[in-house]
């Protein structure tokens, strides 16, 4: 088993896991869940195996943890009674529509992540959300670089198809 | 620029770039800490499954390894089996072989026997083929005439057959234009009957009016001084002439 100092580990990427959680989720009780649970399971995959790269390894379970959330919520719609999470507000927005609508575009992507299997919606994210390459994310999946390959573009013509179903776009406008 | 690119790019950089407020929390990072700190005090119990699994995922290369030379041996001794096995003998072959030896089993005695048969007596054998050749015809003329009288008297059931179906036919017109007759024949002596009845009534009517328009008549004419009841019947039932 691995000698881990978990404080450490916690301190150098809680940023990591904070920003991938928060950019999936999109609200603060959900990313302090998911921050928790993906600790909970790098302790339990470093009990089963060595771990050599930390960073890639929490975002990928703060990845697949944030989708099963997001899973979770497409299926079972709950009524937002949280409070506002204040802290998301930008202090001074130089365009307001813009910022309206690239708001709407994640919340569209968002949904359009959780309609997607398991894996690719991960391999989606990590690639296009944490920058992982290819190599890395077949890595830590335990699959080829070529099958990586092939699930994100899978998953990239799943979320045009799901884009262009989505109320309020057209599809030559995907398609442009 | 930004206006070129597709909407999917523009949902993943809006979603690259979301604000993320700054984190995580000292509270969250602390119950973190104390989760970990409570789940590593906990005893590590693997279980079944999971070493199943770790020993299924270390011996599956050497597993694979030996599948693979287990299906290539397999292979390869069905193939040196499969070309060193003798050959099954091709029947065209077999019949070629023996063909010439049955036939010169078979036209040696046959050649003997016809050769006995020419030698022997040619009035005998001329007498054995004229009966022959009469029992032959004869067989033939009976079974000619028997045939054709099987099929004369089947031809001749087929007649009869016909012959009753087309005279069952003609009934069945025959029937059914009567029966057609008698209807209309009811039906015209009902619309007859209702005509007389109609007639009768418009006359008697019409008879009663012209009654009642004498009638009439015969009082405006009358001279003052008659008497006006001369012409008034006690039995006349005309309302009219009442009145």
């Amino acid at each position: 088993m691995q000698t881990v100092d978990w404080q450490v580990i916690v301190k150098q990427h809680g940023l990591i896991v904070w920003q991938t959680a928060y950019r999936l989720l999109g609200n603060y009780t959900d990313t302090a869940d998911c921050f928790q649970e993906t600790f909970i399971c790098a302790l339990a995959v470093s009990r089963r195996q060595q771990v050599r790269n930390f960073p890639a390894l929490l975002s990928r379970l703060a990845t697949a943890r944030a989708i099963d959330q997001l899973r979770q919520r497409t299926r079972r719609p709950r009524a937002n009674t949280e409070p506002a999470d204040l802290s998301a507000v930008p202090g001074c927005n130089p365009d307001p529509p813009k910022e309206l609508e690239t708001g709407e575009l994640a919340a569209k992507l968002r949904k359009a992540i959780a309609q997607l299997p398991p894996q690719q919606a991960e391999i989606f994210c990590l690639r296009y959300l944490n920058g992982m390459s290819y190599r890395l994310i077949a890595k830590q999946l335990g699959i080829r670089t070529s099958a990586a390959g092939v699930s994100l573009h899978r998953a990239r013509a799943k979320l045009r198809v799901l884009f262009a179903k989505a109320p309020g776009y057209e599809e030559s406008e995907v398609r442009s | 620029m930004t206006q070129e690119k597709n909407l999917l790019a523009k949902a993943t950089e809006a979603l690259a770039n979301t604000e993320v407020p700054p984190g995580p929390p000292q509270e969250v990072v602390n119950a973190t800490l104390a989760k970990l700190a409570a789940a590593i005090g906990e005893p590590v119990e693997p279980t079944v499954r999971s070493l199943k699994t770790a020993r299924r995922i270390r011996i599956t290369p050497d597993l694979i390894k030996f599948a693979a030379a287990a299906v290539f041996l397999i292979a390869a001794g069905y193939l040196v089996g499969r070309l060193s096995a003798p050959k099954p003998m091709d029947a065209a072959e077999l019949y070629a072989t023996l063909k010439p030896a049955i036939q010169q089993d078979l036209l040696e005695p046959m050649g003997r026997q016809w050769q006995l048969i020419l030698a022997g007596n040619n009035a005998e054998l001329k007498d054995q083929m004229q009966q022959d050749f009469r029992q032959e015809m004869n067989e033939f003329a009976v079974r000619t005439l028997t045939a054709s009288g099987a099929l004369t008297n089947q031809y001749l059931k087929d007649l009869v057959q016909s012959i009753n179906a087309s005279q069952m036919q003609n009934r069945r017109w025959l029937a059914a234009a009567l029966q057609q007759i008698e209807m209309d024949r009811m039906r015209d002596k009902a619309q007859l009957a209702n005509g007389i009845e109609t007639l009768a009534v418009a006359t008697g009517d019409e008879l009663q009016r012209t009654k009642n328009d004498i009638a009439q008549f015969l009082v405006y004419n009358q001279p003052t001084g008659l008497n006006p009841n001369v012409y008034e019947s006690p039995n006349n039932t005309n309302e009219r002439s009442r009145q």
